[in-house]
């Protein structure tokens, strides 16, 4: 017939897949902004998170047995929990073990974690002087 | 009205129906003589068309506005969280050389005295910035000052707090409608 122009069915699905393409690279781009903003926030809130429970102690002191008085804890950001980990200096073997010892040296180990898992862990020492 | 004027009226009628009907007839007559049908929607196919058109438009409209406010809003709380982060880095580096806290007035919230009596790191409030700002003060006198945070936007949205060596500060940035708050502790460990 004439003059009725159209598209051969090719045509049309070239078009469809440069089309989904398209919607598909906005979709993926918007996606990795939002799972990098999530990520910022987890990084930012577990480091002063971690940060802030390990300053906490260095304040406070050394304890002989954290196990009787135990070390102050910071209150997470909702969210998240904070973990506090203790290995006690063994002078006899030159290790740090898991049993109380007060061999006058500690290291902590602070554990940020969200739902998903750990994030961010910081480590440091306490002396008993 | 006599019977003569209503036999005229309807004759009237008759031969105006008359002759739309020829017209009609003229038309259908012309399709054979092209030997083609005339293009053309019918008014379903017009509503529909104009329908799916609409809602196309409506959900590209809407997929763009929300690729905007999407961004929009992550850019902002990416910023809030930078300040966040460089704030807490400056005040537990400040704080680890610090052996007292000295709460200030008007702008200033503070000053950080160090082991050398000379050198101290005083916080304050840029108004018209909104920023959170750090001095180093070399003998009472500003050398440098650092924009710590750039979406505070109050001076109230900084609180220095002391307990004796353990000095508490808690931060909200805002950019926007969204904001960002963060509460941390740091030990003035030179004392």
């Amino acid at each position: 017939m004439r003059g009725e122009a159209g598209f051969s069915i090719a045509e049309e699905l070239v078009s469809l897949a440069v089309l989904a393409l398209g919607v598909g690279v906005v979709i993926a781009g918007i996606y990795t902004g939002v799972i990098g903003v999530r990520t910022k926030h987890g990084s930012v809130y577990s480091q002063t998170l971690a940060r802030s429970q390990l300053e906490l102690i260095l304040d406070d002191g050394y304890h002989p047995d954290p196990t009787a008085v135990p070390y102050p804890t910071a209150a997470p950001e909702p969210g998240f929990t904070v973990q506090v980990g203790v290995e006690y200096w063994q002078t006899s073997s030159g290790t740090f073990v898991s049993g109380v010892r007060n061999d006058g040296l500690q290291r902590l180990t602070v554990t940020v974690s969200d739902a998903n898992g750990p994030l961010q862990q910081l480590e440091s020492y306490l002396v008993d002087r | 009205m006599s019977w003569g004027q209503l036999r005229s009226m309807f004759s009237g009628r008759r031969t105006h129906r008359g002759s739309r009907s020829g017209s009609y007839r003229q038309i259908r007559r012309r399709q054979p003589e092209d030997g083609r049908r005339e293009a053309g929607f019918t008014l379903p196919e017009m509503l529909i068309a104009a329908f799916l058109v609409a809602s196309a438009a409506g959900l590209i409209a809407t997929a763009i506005y929300q690729v905007f406010i999407v961004s929009q809003g992550g850019n902002a709380r990416l910023s809030e969280l930078t300040d966040l982060e460089s704030a807490a880095l400056w005040i537990g580096r400040d704080a680890t050389e610090a052996v007292s806290w000295t709460p200030g007035s008007g702008i200033a919230y503070g000053t950080f005295q160090t082991t050398d009596p000379s050198i101290s790191y005083r916080y304050g409030f840029i108004g018209a910035e909104n920023a959170l700002a750090r001095q180093v003060l070399v003998s009472g006198t500003p050398q440098q000052t650092l924009r710590l945070a750039r979406h505070i936007a109050n001076q109230g949205d900084v609180v220095f707090s002391v307990s004796g060596s353990l000095v508490t500060v808690s931060i909200t940035a805002t950019s926007g409608s969204t904001s960002q708050s963060a509460t941390f502790n740091v030990s003035m460990r030179a004392q």
